[in-house]
């Protein structure tokens, strides 16, 4: 019988020894433990003789931690990692498939497998990692800084040398990491790996301009209605024509949430013939009528976009305007690229 | 070197041992080392049966009840569930499987240096 209040303070400073050193155990597990542990120690203390610690028959509080971690945890998979094994499972068969057909791929070249082909071009992404790298830092710290981007330029060959000079350098650390990171553990490549793809993503985003005519032109509706600079690209100015044929004057044009649409180009017309693309105030004839009916225009600072025609009518235009009659002339407006209505009107009254 | 592979071959067994020695009788932490020792199993540390106690209590195997002691604290006594008993059952077939398995490994050596002194 040991239950005094020496072998009490053993107990207590034991215990609190052995929960250090499980501080990294999952919550639950450690709270298990831990909630018992005085219990149990004071059980084996009772068999001691007075005064000998705790220490004498258990050994060192560290050595205790350790032993009873190795046999504590339940070797059971937790949920997330049971969902990826099986995830991975499902997508063995394809893995598989697609694993020999890169080896089929790269073999028919004659290069081997793949994974060792692969292997192969590992120093070729560590310079191309390098180069990311430093373009990143040229791009961000040097030349998005006005100042900076000056002062390297501006003493000639000294902005070339430096640009050199940085990839050397980003070129010469790339490497001496993957070179390092051969020999470290697999989760550690693997996040270095995962640095350099996420590197190389900001690198695409950083550098996504010199690509802009082809990403963005595409991509976007609206970046592609707003980009229609190029005079291949079709509208360099809107004619509206009414139910009789009659070319509208002094027309703005709306999406469908009431903001101004800027087609065409006011830059393209003939000379003498530009209207003020923005002009606004008494139509040019006068009549209120021929604005877009359907959707008022926003009034905030009178902005109502573009007004159209872009371009003044020539004089032989007239006689382009789409006819109620099938026999008079087509608005066929071929210099101008314009679009004509494709319908007659159904209703001729001229 | 040696002390050092026993315990690592024991640590899979440790599960098996525990609850063997709780099957015929309940017992509690320092008790059922004792009888541990007085099996053999010398490697076997108090923190190995404590942690050992504690998962197969979570798992389910193992049941506890306190009962007053003369002689000192409160004894926390772990007995087996019947999931426990089957669980026992199944691990021991396993173990008679492998150690048979075990045993006919190391015996063909010898066996085969035999039949070739025959030959």
């Amino acid at each position: 019988m040991t239950d005094t209040p020496q072998s009490n303070t053993d107990i207590a400073e034991y215990r609190l020894a052995v929960e250090r050193h499980l501080a990294d155990l999952p919550a639950s597990i450690r709270e298990d433990l831990l909630n018992g542990l005085e219990e149990h120690l004071a059980e084996v203390a009772a068999d001691l003789e007075p005064g000998v610690p705790l220490a004498h028959l258990l050994g060192g509080p560290e050595a205790y931690a350790r032993e009873l971690r190795e046999t504590a945890e339940i070797p059971k998979e937790r949920a997330g990692d049971r969902f990826w094994r099986s995830m991975w499972r499902m997508a063995d068969p394809s893995l598989a498939w697609a694993r020999g057909a890169a080896d089929r791929f790269t073999g028919s070249a004659g290069v081997g497998e793949a994974g060792e082909f692969g292997r192969t071009l590992r120093p070729a992404w560590w310079v191309l990692r390098g180069l990311i790298a430093a373009a990143l830092v040229a791009h961000v710290f040097v030349f998005g800084d006005e100042i900076l981007r000056r002062a390297v330029l501006s003493v000639g060959a000294f902005g070339f040398l430096f640009v050199v000079a940085i990839a050397l350098a980003f070129v010469w650390l790339s490497l001496k990491l993957g070179v390092r990171s051969q020999e470290w553990s697999r989760r550690n490549r693997r996040l270095t790996a995962a640095g350099g793809i996420a590197l190389a993503a900001v690198g695409a985003l950083s550098f996504s301009w010199v690509a802009d005519g082809f990403v963005f032109r595409w991509n976007s509706p609206v970046m592609h209605a707003m980009t229609e600079n190029e005079p291949d690209d079709g509208v360099s100015d809107v004619h509206v024509y009414d139910e009789n044929g009659e070319l509208l004057t002094g027309v703005y044009l709306f999406d469908q949430d009431g903001s101004p649409l800027y087609l065409g180009e006011p830059w393209s017309c003939d000379d003498g013939h530009a209207n003020n693309p923005f002009e606004q105030g008494e139509r040019e004839d006068g009549t209120p009528g021929e604005s877009t009916s359907a959707a008022e225009p926003p009034l905030d600072e009178g902005r109502y976009g573009y007004r159209y025609p872009l371009c003044m009518p020539v004089e032989e235009d007239a006689a382009e305007r789409p006819s109620p009659e099938p026999t008079d002339e087509e608005p066929t407006a071929a210099e101008e690229g314009a679009e004509t209505p494709t319908e007659a009107p159904a209703t001729p009254d001229e | 070197m040696l002390r050092v592979d026993r315990s690592q071959l024991l640590k899979g067994l440790l599960d098996i041992i525990v609850l063997r020695v709780l099957e015929a009788e309940d017992g509690y932490g320092y008790e059922i080392l004792r009888r541990l020792r007085n099996a053999g199993f010398d490697e076997v540390g108090d923190a190995s049966v404590y942690g050992t106690l504690r998962r197969l209590y979570r798992s389910g195997h193992l049941s506890t009840y306190v009962q007053p002691s003369e002689s000192g604290p409160h004894r926390k006594y772990y007995a087996l569930t019947e999931p426990g008993r089957k669980y026992l059952r199944q691990r021991r077939d396993a173990w008679e499987d492998v150690s048979a398995k075990m045993r006919g490994l190391f015996d063909a050596p010898e066996n085969t240096a035999a039949e070739k002194g025959q030959a």
